[in-house]
């Protein structure tokens, strides 16, 4: 146990020293909600504001790249040499892939959060209201679930550059499907059907009930399909990591 | 000119080792421009409106709106989420009582709608046509796309390659070339391909013809891969050049208005907005789509053509600095 808190220790400072992570996980999506919010402020109401739906909807966006980072984190060159080291010593190779998830959790957790409150207190975002708890658990299993997709992924495609490749266009394909940008109900049953096999779309839509409906029917059944989606992804991570084809 | 061409060929069989990269590339390609098309055919709508309406009331048409009509009112998260861009109520004195989050001028679009169904007709001088439209959603993804196929020379960088030819007797803007030019046909051929397949396919029309998409795209791929030159060039680590590449590809294109055009903003951002090449991009297409003369987008042409060429000049100056001539 005092080897895998050694591992998670580095990681986790491997991720907090780096400033293009510390950009891309806090300044990105503070930038991309205030600039879309400003942009179509035009065509929202006071009740609702657009700052209300792109608060929301592109934080569960920025949830989604979790799994970049966690990928990063697990294939990076820098850390790939580490853990090659680390294959070598007697520590179970659970801990190597394990740790990279739960590094990035962690750091996806404190970086959201903090994204989170300065959105509330600067645009005023609704996260909603007394319930935020339920909002708030549902997106730290998200980001939880992402972690876990993002190494499972490397754990499968075994090149860093191939699992980004896919992973950024299937998250910017799923985010579309899922709503997030624009929403595609309008377009027909078929593709509001469709949009349901995205995570972005129940993720967003039991978020979005919380807030404003106080409908909680939603919110355990999400929830608990992303725990298991999360306990699916380290088993399949565990099963399919071999440190000697690492490289 | 024998090593650009070597430059050429190894980046074409190092690409070819990854067969699943190629599949996805086509994939995505295809992916944006049937969005496209799709969207395009979809926009010409008010929104969605639903009919609150118990009893046998029957509901009027309009070539204009989403009408569904329902027995209870939505819950407000559908209305937020975009479910439904406004529900009508009807008072027990039989007046339309309209629920909308999206402001006080899209109630008023739809009062003028409810009052007057029939010679209702929305404001469409702001509506793109279908070649800028694919035009558009190509943007993101070629920029996003060419961020990752510069990992060929970010790799050679990265893993130590490129140390060993500073030492030999190779033109450095030459092998810099040589890779654009890989990266450049390695997107346009693909994406002229697909767009060929999708018109025939569909059977849809796609705005320009031939030689206008690909002038257009041409240029597209051409920023594109100085853009992901740029960023290789200045940033030492691979995995951080791509992500800024796709932080930024996303954040600009979508400010450009490459999915939607935004026509209300302050000033400020306004003028920001006009300073960015995906900007003058689209308002090039659209000039040469609608057909007008060429003061209109001769100034926007050579504004990207700025770009490319200075993003290119700068990573040569940086690179043969780190490389050359330490």
């Amino acid at each position: 146990m005092s080897a895998f808190k050694k591992i998670l220790g580095m990681d986790l400072i491997n991720l907090f020293t780096n400033p293009m992570w510390l950009f891309y996980s806090i300044g990105f999506p503070l930038a991309l909600v205030l600039v879309m919010g400003f942009l179509t402020s035009g065509s929202y109401g006071s009740s609702v504001t657009s700052y209300d739906y792109y608060g929301v909807a592109l934080m569960v966006y920025c949830i989604f790249n979790a799994a970049t980072f966690s990928a990063n984190s697990f294939m990076e060159e820098r850390i790939k040499r580490a853990n090659m080291r680390i294959v070598y010593a007697p520590v179970r190779p659970f801990f190597i892939h394990f740790s990279k998830v739960l590094a990035t959790a962690i750091f996806c957790m404190v970086t959201y959060t903090l994204v989170g409150v300065l959105l509330h207190f600067l645009a005023g975002v609704n996260y909603g209201g007394a319930n935020v708890w339920m909002v708030y658990l549902l997106m730290l299993a998200a980001v939880f679930f992402f972690s876990v997709f993002g190494v499972t992924m490397c754990c499968i495609f075994r090149s860093e550059s191939i699992t980004n490749q896919i992973l950024s266009l299937f998250l910017t394909l799923f985010s579309i499907l899922g709503g997030l940008f624009f929403p595609l109900d309008g377009l027909g049953k078929m593709v509001s059907d469709l949009s349901w096999i995205s995570p972005a779309k129940w993720i967003f839509s039991a978020c979005m009930q919380i807030i404003y409906d106080r409908d909680y029917k939603m919110f355990l059944p999400a929830l608990g399909i992303l725990i298991l989606l999360s306990a699916l992804g380290v088993a399949v991570s565990t099963r399919l990591f071999r440190g000697e084809d690492y490289l | 000119m024998r090593i650009f061409w070597a430059v050429v060929k190894n980046d074409f069989s190092r690409m070819l080792a990854h067969k699943s990269r190629i599949v996805m590339l086509l994939f995505f390609t295809a992916g944006a421009i049937v969005a496209a098309v799709f969207f395009h055919t979809k926009a010409e709508t008010v929104g969605n409106i639903a009919f609150v309406l118990q009893g046998e009331e029957s509901v009027f048409e309009s070539p204009y709106a989403n009408i569904t009509v329902l027995e209870k009112e939505p819950p407000m998260s559908e209305l937020v989420t975009g479910r439904y861009d406004a529900v009508v109520t009807k008072n027990t004195d039989g007046e339309y009582k309209i629920q909308t989050v999206k402001g006080d001028a899209f109630q008023e679009t739809v009062a003028a709608l409810l009052s007057n169904p029939q010679e209702f007709s929305p404001d469409h001088t702001s509506h793109r046509k279908a070649g800028t439209n694919i035009l558009g959603f190509l943007v993101m993804f070629t920029m996003m796309q060419s961020t990752t196929l510069m990992y060929l020379f970010a790799e050679e960088k990265e893993q130590g390659q490129l140390r060993r030819l500073a030492a030999s007797p190779v033109s450095f803007t030459g092998y810099l070339c040589a890779h654009s030019l890989f990266a450049f046909l390695f997107m346009l051929i693909p994406t002229m391909v697909i767009l060929y397949i999708v018109k025939w396919a569909l059977g849809v029309s796609i705005g320009l013809g031939f030689w206008g998409f690909l002038l257009l795209l041409s240029l597209l791929c051409a920023f594109a891969v100085s853009f992901a030159l740029l960023l290789n060039s200045l940033i030492s680590k691979r995995d951080s050049a791509s992500m800024l590449g796709s932080a930024v590809s996303i954040l600009t294109s979508v400010l450009a208005g490459s999915f939607y055009s935004f026509d209300k903003g302050n000033p400020v951002l306004e003028a920001l907005i006009k300073g960015l090449p995906q900007k003058s991009y689209l308002t090039l297409s659209n000039a040469l789509e609608t057909g007008t003369g060429m003061k209109e987008w001769l100034p926007h042409l050579i504004y990207i053509l700025g770009f490319t060429l200075v993003f290119f000049l700068i990573s040569v100056v940086k690179i043969r600095k780190e490389y050359v001539e330490n």
